[in-house]
């Protein structure tokens, strides 16, 4: 008899500041006991996934436009009986005073090497098991989905109803639930059954009619005008850094970052604030130090721009037929 | 290296060890023989006289084009070829190709030349053989000495509009199979012998980088972290 692998992870939960209220509970597989942790003994596998850009392109592509995940895409797929001693926590259900209970994770977790070429791969093997009764839905699920994020596109509301019927089908057989489905087509929006509601944000850049606005592969989308906006992390920087008036260079370095620009909407504009970092960065001060006065100002006047200019058209102007 | 056709070789009983065969033809394709044997035969020449070849090698199928000759209708129009003894052949099949190893066989002791690009006659050990080019001399003119190649020009100019593709190609063709990483190839095997339909659910397999792990003691680093988290809670708490 082999003596199972066994493993114990420690666990903690994070909580995701677009997601209030939300915690996430994490295992983490790269913790070490002797120098060695869970994640050193995995492969993380090869890169299943549909380049990012490309499945944003591919939703930009047509009228109907389209959106939902799956819903708790990694707790969707179990582990083998072999391998769970790998996966012990221990529980006391923050009751400090007694012993610890020993569980079993049977699910994917998160934080793990090889959960996400895990996931991807059965996602899109539950596709490809159906692609003769589903070729489209199939097509959709392997070629335009992020992680756990879909999105699409189609020509007419017919086409686009057809297609979100048989994602969702097909999901449904590999025990996926597609959740907070969106669409800047409210007839398709309607025909999805059971859709549960995404969590809405208040618009804060598209503010005049006060919209409410989607994300979509992490950038915000507004589906009633059809475009995308951007919105900094306004809520882990403090105000002084905004108005310049208390600036350590650590936090122009999390301002600067926390732009999430992935298909370069903003790329003409962001250039600036990377400059302005590359200035800080060869003056040779220390990241807590203060910017110097001629860097603030320049620094001033980029907040500014940035609060004016906070939202941008889609490029590809997905424009009504006639 | 001398092949024998297997067929061949079954039906005259060679027997030898198996030793598997990689064969490199043009345009560098390459044909696996993985039940190739080595064997010994012996071949008789037309003559009656015997020779021993030795690490000949079986090969699965020989597949040799058809070859007919007329001896007698070549004589008449070319008269030097009268002079040595050579048989006619209806749609032979070559089994056995000699190779250099044992070139003494196929080398030429005498050569019996007519006119320029006629065939040509030589004599080895297993007897005399017809060489060159009896397709290629029907077209040509009897006024004129000059000769057109058999092969007609659209099938030269298909080659040449492959040829330029191919050069145009040159490194740029898609892979046959996506190249990969020894571990990625790996983890795609696991993921392949691991992921399994249970209802309407999957189930799949740890990428283990060796199976079975030895891990070492977990569980103190696991109660040590619990308690560091229950710390951090409740100085939160008490903020």
């Amino acid at each position: 008899m082999r003596n199972p692998t066994r493993w114990h992870l420690p666990h903690f939960g994070v909580f995701n500041p677009n997601k209030p209220g939300k915690m996430r509970l994490v295992f983490e597989a790269a913790a070490k006991a002797h120098g060695v942790s869970l994640n050193d003994t995995m492969f993380s596998g090869p890169d299943l996934l549909t380049r990012l850009v490309t499945v944003l392109f591919k939703f930009q592509q047509r009228e109907i436009g389209f959106m939902g995940d799956i819903k708790e895409m990694f707790h969707c797929v179990t582990i083998r009986d072999k391998d769970l001693p790998a996966r012990r926590f221990l529980w006391r259900d923050l009751d400090t005073s007694r012993e610890t209970d020993v569980y079993q994770m049977e699910a994917m977790t998160f934080g793990s090497t090889s959960s996400p070429c895990s996931a991807q791969y059965v996602k899109n093997k539950n596709a490809s098991d159906f692609s003769h009764e589903f070729p489209e839905a199939a097509k959709a699920i392997k070629e335009r989905h992020y992680v756990d994020d879909y999105a699409d596109s189609c020509h007419t509301e017919n086409d686009a109803m057809k297609l979100i019927a048989d994602v969702i089908e097909l999901h449904g057989m590999g025990g996926f639930v597609i959740r907070n489905s969106t669409s800047n087509s409210k007839t398709v929006l309607k025909s999805i059954p059971n859709n549960l509601p995404a969590d809405q944000e208040e618009d804060v850049s598209l503010g005049e009619d006060s919209l409410k606005i989607e994300r979509v592969l992490g950038l915000k989308w507004n589906p009633n005008k059809n475009c995308f906006g951007f919105a900094l992390n306004f809520h882990r920087v403090p105000a002084a850094v905004i108005d310049g008036s208390k600036i350590p260079t650590k936090r122009v370095l999390t301002l600067v970052m926390s732009l999430y620009d992935p298909l370069g909407f903003l790329a003409n504009f962001t250039v600036t604030g990377k400059i302005i970092l590359q200035d800080i960065w060869r003056s040779g001060i220390g990241w807590d130090d203060q910017l110097s006065l001629a860097t603030r100002e320049k620094w001033t006047l980029w907040t500014m721009k940035i609060m004016i200019l906070l939202w941008t058209r889609s490029i590809f102007g997905r424009t009504q037929r006639q | 290296m001398t092949l024998v056709d297997s067929v061949l070789a079954d039906k005259i009983g060679l027997c030898g060890p198996k030793d598997p065969l990689s064969l490199r033809w043009t345009d560098a394709s390459v044909q696996n023989e993985e039940n190739s044997r080595r064997v010994s035969l012996t071949i008789c020449g037309e003559n009656g006289e015997k020779f021993k070849i030795d690490n000949a090698r079986t090969v699965n199928k020989l597949n040799l084009p058809l070859q007919s000759v007329n001896v007698k209708k070549l004589q008449k129009r070319w008269t030097h070829l009268g002079m040595a003894p050579v048989s006619s052949l209806i749609g032979a099949q070559p089994k056995i190709l000699i190779g250099q190893d044992n070139c003494h066989l196929i080398i030429a002791r005498d050569v019996i030349e007519g006119p320029p690009n006629a065939p040509v006659l030589s004599n080895t050990k297993l007897g005399w053989v017809i060489h060159g080019n009896v397709q290629m001399y029907k077209q040509m003119s009897k006024d004129q000495p000059t000769f057109s190649t058999w092969s007609n020009s659209d099938e030269r100019l298909h080659e040449m509009v492959k040829e330029s593709f191919k050069t145009e190609s040159f490194g740029v063709n898609p892979p046959k199979k996506t190249l990969m990483s020894v571990e990625n190839e790996k983890a795609l095997q696991i993921l392949e012998k691991t992921t399994h339909r249970t209802g309407n659910k999957w189930e799949t397999g740890l990428l283990w980088r060796t199976d079975p792990s030895v891990l070492p003691e977990s569980k103190t680093m696991a109660i040590q972290r619990l308690k560091s988290v229950a710390t951090l809670t409740k100085s939160q708490q008490r903020k």
